[in-house]
């Protein structure tokens, strides 16, 4: 299957990872290719600053019920990702899971917090 | 015409934030008048502050008032500090040399403008020639975290302008920058007194959006970018200060504490307070 190569530097035009704006486009574009059943390859070579708001927006997302998680690991693939990066990655992902899975719960867990 | 009148020393702790929004907040629905911003009684004035004056007089001017600065010999150094910063050049006041390499300097930027704020990041922040010397990990981590405050004011505040300035104190041997961001748009307290369907106070609301994975916005995730700056702070030795409405919330030395200010701010401050001369790494496998 050939995978689709996305070097984030082109996409975005431009080597800051930064804002939701740019992290939506990157997950439409995402999205384009998921959905026909294609792999997909992020390139963070020359990626100077990541932050989590992109990637929710970019790769959150994802797990918004629109595929199986397991269907997400095999199809979304990742290069020069450096360690830090993948840190915040893994993050987003995991917050993502747990967000998606129980969207009502995650809302009434965070109310009760607030009432004691 | 009216008068806005500052005492003695203006630092940033809550005594200075309350010093700065109550004064601000007795004229600012003043419409076209002469608004005196006095500062002839302040002999110390922590710069990064000149981003919440930059919000007020967003306001005051928008109502047509026209502003002006009172300075003295007592103040003089408060006046340098501000033209050096280039808060007051913009108001036609000469520019003077930052000798020291230790401002980070005033600006306004509409929200939508990325590309201004990421140039501002580039050649005022961090491209400053003779800024104080610190590791890769550090500034990584750093413009991260002014990222994550200013990305989250532009969604979250739906304000038309974000103001910024920093300040390096050299002489400190940890060299602490404070480094100021603002905007005039919907609060923390609005916004998660809304998420929630009543009315939530500006501390508790303060303390809920800063927990790692809360956010008020609907079926999206998000809420890890003030998490993962507190956890960068708490290792830095930093300090974390965040205004809005009422509330003020701190975060240093390991320990969290809330106040009510007697006078509401009209948006949301993020103060942060990062120790250059840190030499640890971040990246490594401590969760930071």
């Amino acid at each position: 299957m050939e995978v689709k190569h996305i070097l984030l530097r082109e996409f975005l035009n431009n080597d800051f990872a930064v804002s939701t704006e740019d992290g939506d486009k990157l997950f439409h574009e995402i999205k384009g290719y998921l959905d026909s059943n294609q792999k997909v390859s992020l390139d963070f070579d020359g990626i100077v600053v990541v932050i989590t708001a992109f990637l929710n927006a970019s790769i959150g997302s994802l797990y918004n019920n629109l595929y199986s998680d397991q269907f997400i690991d095999e199809h979304l693939l990742y290069e020069n990702v450096s360690d830090s990066n993948r840190k915040y990655i893994n993050l987003v992902i995991d917050n993502a899971k747990k967000y998606f899975k129980n969207v009502d719960g995650f809302d009434k867990n965070t109310d009760d917090l607030l009432n004691g | 015409m009216a008068k806005v009148c500052f005492s003695d020393r203006i630092k940033t702790n809550a005594e200075g934030f309350q010093q700065i929004i109550s004064k601000f907040n007795e004229v600012c629905d003043y419409k076209e008048s002469i608004i005196e911003i006095d500062f002839s009684d302040v002999s110390f004035f922590d710069a990064n502050f000149a981003a919440i004056i930059g919000v007020y007089l967003e306001r005051l001017e928008e109502l047509g008032n026209i502003i002006i600065f009172s300075f003295t010999k007592n103040s003089e150094k408060v006046q340098h500090t501000l033209q050096r910063n280039q808060f007051l050049v913009q108001r036609g006041y000469p520019s003077l040399v930052d000798n020291f390499n230790t401002c980070v300097p005033y600006r306004k930027f509409r929200s939508v403008d990325a590309a201004g704020f990421q140039q501002y990041i580039i050649t005022d922040f961090i491209g400053i020639e003779g800024f104080p010397k610190m590791t890769a990990d550090l500034g990584k981590k750093m413009v991260e975290s002014v990222y994550e405050i200013y990305v989250n004011a532009t969604t979250h505040g739906q304000c038309n302008y974000i103001h910024a300035c920093g300040q390096v104190f050299i002489r400190n041997p940890e060299k602490p920058l404070q480094f100021c961001i603002v905007d005039s748009g919907k609060n923390i307290k609005e916004n998660v007194s809304e998420h929630f369907g009543k009315d939530i106070c500006s501390t508790d609301s303060i303390l809920w959006a800063m927990e790692l994975g809360h956010t008020t916005k609907v079926n999206e995730t998000g809420g890890l970018g003030l998490g993962l700056i507190f956890e960068f702070v708490k290792l830095n030795r930093g300090i974390l200060q965040v205004v809005s409405h009422d509330g003020f919330y701190q975060f240093k030395g390991g320990n969290v504490t809330t106040t009510r200010l007697n006078s509401p701010f009209p948006g949301t401050i993020v103060n942060l307070t990062i120790n250059l001369a840190d030499t640890k790494s971040y990246y490594l496998s401590n969760g930071s």
